[in-house]
């Protein structure tokens, strides 16, 4: 692979692209069904375990002075504890990857070619990040770095819907008539999901310390767009008609108005596929690198395409959003799995490795 | 290089292969953009009719005109079935500028349509709403000569009355929003026709999505000073005192404030500020406007009638128990939340003490000096 090391910036940004997604589309409605009223502050709650959840990864980092996370594994798991565990985590994470494109093109369809075949729509796509994924994880964050430059140039719109944005929408109570605390932090979490791949980025990152404090940055960058979306969401609509709304960031847009053009959320929405390529690329790539453990002598690229194209006719089997939003319901206790559990699995490995080292 | 080239083309191939066969073309000649719908109560089922704009051209003339279709059904998109096997091109609700619904259908609720206008997305959310007191098939299918073509007309008309800020901009959007809040009501616009024109008829209140009453055009200008700010747009006052016959104002800006307090035990009452100041454009009065002593005595004057005409509004939304200007709103903010789902808005709002104060400064007196 590339002997360029990704710079701190790079990782900061393929961090945040990697989290936004989809979800930001269906975020606002997340959050009002499950927290209610002024459910946004939710979002800054679950701020706070995901900084730890970084803090702990970073640790295997510091820790492990700088080694793969395979590498810290193999020193201290036997390789038939790791086979299974591989085999689960890769394969959660390019369904991960795989679900993030469906879902992504199901609502394409919905919007814009609702009698186009949404296979057809997912291979062009799964080619795109085929040819995104093979170029190496160097020149996927340079491009990332474009894209995301692209995706910020949308910010500037919020303004146009401060007009119509009122505060007295939003209500002085704070999680009122939400359906379940615990359902929704599961939810939000999960809309935080993305940054549990740095871990894998141990050996491609530049040496020293300082880049990790740029997860940290990718993550705020991340919360910032969240909560600057779902903020006006609240003011924009009201916490009553939110729950009411599949997409509200998209029935916002809807809102827009140029006298150029009209229907821009159709536009807008298509620019959301530099953000899906990459977040789904991301996962590919990790799957790709867990797999490339277990199988060494088959070529990466021969490894990333066995992984699309198997995961592809799985994809097959959800047919409707609705099912698609289920299997992410499940998918995100693995994804908690690799943000939690690996790190903690790492950091056994290493007691194992440091505990044989003083036994010799 | 040949590997990469060649993954492009199969790429490329694959493309193409893709949007041939793409169910999801659109030949503009071959498609019927509605417009305009309207809905009518007609016995026990709903009149459906649309309105949408052709460009026929046929050797070197170019004609436009309106194709109408009507049809009576159970469900707006039912009619809309039975509509499309009326005419020769497909039937697209991707282009709809404005929705009608009649009074009387209004009255029973418009939920059972709004169902449809919140799944559907090509169903623009910036959808213009209009209440007709009477019938809306027959403001479709009026010609109005010398006006552009009907939907045309409808869609210029009340964009330009928005613009001008003179009415509420109510689409689509601002009545769904309002329509969940539980400390606001919806309201719509309203037309009818009138003789060779259509006209603005004021605006439709309603109680969640039930139609209850409506505020006749003189009314609409005290409305909308409480119910938004104002940029623009402009306004005359007329009355009997000598002092002020009739005076008219333009570039009006308008600030409101609705504040409560609480008065005890479970009591409020709402005090709505209006700040307002305008220059003068034509007056009709025995007073001198350039003199500093009579221009303040004819702001007291303006400052009194707009509060009086505020508060007759108020009045008027109070005994139908519409609350559309969101008095709940502040009121609910006001409260703990176990107090505002204790209380009964609906009563509590129709007993309310709302009190409108007017500061109206006159910001100049035009181009002519007495």
């Amino acid at each position: 692979m590339s002997h360029e090391k990704l710079h701190r910036f790079h990782i900061a940004l393929l961090i945040f692209n990697t989290q936004t997604g989809v979800v930001l589309f269906i975020l606002p409605r997340t959050v009002a069904t499950y927290f209610g009223t002024n459910g946004w502050i939710a979002l800054i709650l679950m701020f706070i375990p995901i900084t730890l959840n970084i803090v702990l990864i970073t640790s295997v980092y510091r820790l492990g002075r700088g080694a793969s996370i395979f590498t810290i594994l193999k020193s201290g798991i036997p390789r038939f504890l790791l086979i299974p565990i591989y085999l689960v985590i890769g394969s959660a994470l390019a369904m991960v990857g795989c679900m993030v494109i469906k879902q992504y093109v199901m609502i394409y369809q919905l919007l814009i070619f609702p009698q186009t075949s949404d296979i057809i729509m997912k291979l062009v796509v799964d080619i795109l990040v085929f040819l995104l994924v093979t170029k190496g994880i160097y020149n996927m964050s340079k491009a990332n770095l474009f894209f995301v430059f692209l995706l910020i140039t949308m910010v500037p719109l919020s303004f146009i819907f401060m007009r119509d944005f009122d505060l007295t929408r939003m209500s002085p109570f704070i999680f009122k008539e939400g359906k379940g605390f615990a359902q929704g932090s599961i939810k939000v979490f999960g809309a935080y999901m993305g940054y549990e791949l740095s871990i894998f980025l141990f050996p491609y990152a530049e040496k020293g310390k300082k880049w990790l404090k740029y997860i940290h940055l990718g993550n705020s960058l991340t919360i910032f767009i969240y909560l600057m979306v779902t903020v006006i969401c609240y003011g924009f609509f009201n916490y009553r008609e939110l729950p009411h709304l599949s997409f509200p960031l998209l029935d916002m847009f809807g809102y827009l108005h140029f006298p150029f053009v009209e229907r821009v959320q159709n536009f807008l929405y298509s620019f959301f596929l530099l953000s899906i390529i990459i977040t789904s690329g991301m996962y590919y790539w990790s799957s790709q690198a867990v797999f490339t453990e277990l199988i060494p002598r088959l070529p990466w690229k021969w490894v990333l395409f066995l992984v699309m194209a198997s995961t592809f006719f799985v994809s097959n089997i959800p047919k409707s959003l609705i099912e698609v939003e289920k299997w992410f319901g499940v998918l995100i206790y693995f994804q908690l799995g690799v943000a939690i559990g690996l790190p903690l699995l790492a950091l056994v490995a290493l007691l194992v490795q440091k505990g044989r080292n003083n036994h010799a | 290089m040949l590997k990469r080239s060649r993954v492009l083309m199969s790429f490329l191939s694959l493309l193409l292969f893709a949007t041939a066969c793409s169910q999801d073309q659109h030949i503009l000649e071959r498609i019927g953009y509605v417009r305009t719908v309207g809905f009518d109560k007609e016995e026990d089922q709903v009149r459906a009719t649309l309105s949408i704009p052709l460009i026929v051209t046929e050797a070197k003339q170019t004609q436009f005109t309106d194709e109408i279709l009507t049809a009576t059904a159970n469900s707006g998109k039912e009619a809309r079935i039975t509509l499309s096997r009326k005419t020769s091109r497909k039937l697209l609700s991707g282009q709809i500028r404005t929705l009608m619904y009649s009074t009387d259908i209004a009255r029973e609720g418009l939920r059972n349509f709004m169902d449809t206008l919140q799944r559907d997305p090509t169903v623009s959310k910036r959808t213009e709403l209009i209440i007709v007191d009477g019938s809306t098939h027959d403001i479709l299918t009026g010609t109005y000569k010398g006006h552009p073509r009907t939907g045309q007309y409808i869609d210029r008309l009340l964009k330009k009355e928005f613009e001008m800020q003179t009415i509420p901009r109510i689409l689509l959007h601002e009545y769904f929003r309002d329509y969940y809040d539980n400390g606001k009501d919806p309201i719509a616009n309203m037309i009818r026709k009138s003789g060779n024109d259509l006209e603005y008829d004021g605006i439709a209140l309603f109680r969640k999505d039930k139609y209850i009453s409506r505020l006749s055009p003189a009314e609409v200008f005290y409305f909308s000073l409480m119910y938004h700010n104002q940029g623009k747009g402009e306004f005359t006052v007329t009355s009997d005192n000598p002092d002020m016959r009739s005076i008219t104002f333009d570039a009006i800006n308008s600030k409101k404030k609705i504040k409560i307090k609480k008065m005890g035990d479970e009591k409020y009452r709402a005090d709505i500020t209006i700040k307002l100041n305008g220059g003068a454009l034509e007056y009709v009065g025995d007073l001198n406007l350039s003199i500093t002593e009579d221009r303040t005595k004819l702001e007291g004057i303006i400052n009194e009638y707009i509060t009086k005409q505020c508060e007759k509004v108020v009045k008027k939304l109070q005994k139908n128990r519409t609350d559309s200007l969101g008095i709940g709103q502040y009121v609910r903010n006001k409260m703990s939340y176990k107090a505002w789902t204790d209380t009964s808005w609906d009563d509590m709002y129709r007993n309310m003490e709302i009190n409108v104060h007017t500061n109206f400064k006159m910001k100049n007196f035009g181009n002519f000096y007495d």
